[in-house]
């Protein structure tokens, strides 16, 4: 599958712009806080109906024209046959429409960096982020299981409705049970591939890790071992007055050598670290959909030094690699003859039509 | 625009209703001030009467113009047999299987505690006393099958087990020509655990 083009209309700074997409390398070349993020998060949003960078829909909304955000994209299947994706979301009444399918992608942003030493929660994100890339039933699973929750934990809350809470049990049980072994099961193949990119980018080093279960000193296999530590806690979810056990409270916990990537890691191992679980999902991804999906690279470069530099840049010259790239400059990418714009306060401009 | 009072009085009133928004309810409006008097005065005076004349049946907490229900009164439905739902509007859809021969209970919602709707909130305590004066042999739990509904049938099972009656639960699982594969996996669990023998 291939972007062909983009067309952003009152989203943030960008009141109008028509990005045509290379089927290879598509750079945006701009300023700080010109939009070039914008662009990405645009495109993002085209391909998966959401934001990169979680930004509540509201924040969505053009600074001059906050009425109607319209993104939408051209498709084309390899083969010429062409389809298009559609976007809107309404001010007032409030009110969103995606048409069109979801397209396979990886962020490769700044960000990243909170998945090694962020909160246990920027990991969670991030597994069911990609899971759900993968497999719908578990977006819906999730879904139930924090319905059930955040009632419980309301009931836990008020003493007159703490005779109720058990009567939510066998829901968050049969989901959170279900969303374990999935966690599990995508946990286990995550990181084996993790530990191939990993190996490359460092020195040899190995990184390791497990999904640590929320509340729990091991891990869980079935509904009935899940309602027995349940009724362990009992006491203190009272006391505590919220939902102590269950997925809601994993982590992704990271070693490498078999040291704990959150106690000791440098900041460059860190950096490592989160670009190998992306690099990661990058190649779960191609296995799953049979092509690569689509890469967005977030002025990540600039962090990077020329070993990694080169790791990514490898990634992205391969054969049908379509890749939308944000710098402020175009240099580190001019061998590509990628097809450049430029963007100056939200307005975009081709550069060089000669290289497309 | 500013339109005379009588006419946003009226598009007021119709923006309150669900599903209803400032643009629908503007063309309502207009749309009823089209219509022959005759016929606007025929639904208002619709609304005034269904306002006036219904109620909750004092035995079951349906609506009713009578009291106790139609259904309450029926001398052949079955008195030993009781379901309970949450709505009015899931006894309108039992009532159209033409299947069910007992009588009903309507609980007026489910279990919610985000909403602050605990069992004291529902006719449960109702429930309890009709389960007294009657003496059911069962209880037939047919509450929805999202979270709460759920939550309130598991609530009521342990309640009324030890009343030493029969208490069943409508069954979960396949809809009915549902594809296996795109059923997902709670359900479909679910189906399993409920399986009969044929």
């Amino acid at each position: 599958m291939l972007l062909r083009s983009v067309d952003i209309r009152q989203f943030r700074n960008i009141a109008q712009a028509h990005l045509d997409c290379s089927s290879q390398l598509t750079l945006v070349v701009g300023k700080n806080a010109q939009g070039k993020t914008n662009a990405l998060d645009a495109i993002h949003i085209a391909l998966q109906g959401k934001s990169f960078r979680n930004s509540p829909e509201l924040e969505w909304f053009s600074f001059v024209d906050p009425d109607v955000i319209a993104i939408t994209a051209s498709l084309d299947n390899g083969q010429g046959r062409l389809s298009s994706i559609e976007h809107r979301v309404m001010a007032n009444p409030h009110k969103r429409i995606h048409r069109g399918p979801k397209i396979p992608v990886v962020v490769f942003s700044p960000q990243d960096l909170a998945l090694s030493k962020g909160s246990p929660s920027d990991r969670r994100r991030f597994l069911d982020q990609t899971i759900s890339l993968m497999n719908a039933r578990y977006d819906r699973a999730l879904k139930q299981f924090q319905h059930a929750v955040l009632q419980r934990n309301r009931a836990l809350k008020e003493p007159r409705l703490s005779h109720i809470v058990d009567s939510f049990n066998p829901a968050l049980v049969s989901y959170g049970t279900y969303v374990w072994q999935t966690r599990q099961e995508f946990v286990l193949t995550l990181l084996s591939q993790a530990n191939v990119s990993y190996r490359r980018i460092s020195n040899g080093e190995s990184l390791g890790g497990h999904l640590q279960y929320g509340g729990c000193q091991s891990p869980i296999a079935s509904e009935a071992e899940y309602l027995t530590v349940l009724e362990q806690r009992r006491t203190d979810e009272r006391l505590r007055m919220m939902t102590l056990v269950g997925p809601h409270r994993d982590d992704l916990a990271l070693d490498i050598g078999g040291r704990s990537v959150s106690l000791y890691a440098s900041q460059g191992q860190h950096r490592l670290v989160s670009l190998s679980l992306k690099l990661a999902t990058f190649h779960l991804l191609q296995e799953e959909f049979g092509e690569p999906p689509v890469i967005l690279l977030d002025d990540v470069l600039s962090e990077l030094d020329s070993d990694r530099r080169g790791e990514l840049l490898r990634m992205i010259s391969q054969k049908d690699q379509q890749t939308i790239v944000t710098d402020t400059e175009a240099r580190n990418y001019e061998y590509l003859s990628p097809m450049i714009y430029h963007v100056d306060n939200g307005s975009f401009t081709k550069w060089g039509q000669d290289h497309a | 625009m500013l339109y005379p009072t009588p006419i946003q009085d009226l598009v007021n009133e119709l923006a309150k209703l669900p599903g209803v928004g400032p643009k629908t309810a503007q063309r309502l409006a207009f749309f009823l001030l089209n219509m022959p008097k005759g016929e606007a005065e025929l639904l208002s005076s619709a609304i005034v009467a269904a306002r006036n004349r219904i109620r909750y049946c004092s035995v079951c907490f349906n609506f009713t113009d009578q009291d106790p229900c139609a259904i309450c009164r029926h001398p052949s439905r079955d008195a030993k047999i009781i379901m309970v739902v949450e709505q009015p509007k899931d006894v309108v859809a039992m009532e159209k299987t033409r299947e069910f021969k007992g009588r009903y209970h309507v609980l007026h919602g489910a279990i919610s505690p985000m909403e602050g709707i605990g069992p004291e909130d529902l006719k449960v305590k109702e429930l309890l006393g009709r389960i007294e004066r009657e003496s059911p042999v069962e209880i037939v739990l047919a509450t929805s099958s999202n979270l709460e509904g759920e939550a309130t049938a598991l609530y009521l099972g342990r309640l009324l087990k030890p009343m030493g009656l029969t208490v069943t639960r409508i069954a979960r699982g396949l809809p009915m020509g549902g594809d296996l594969d795109y059923t997902d996996e709670v359900t479909l669990s679910k189906a399993l655990e409920g399986r009969q023998e044929i």
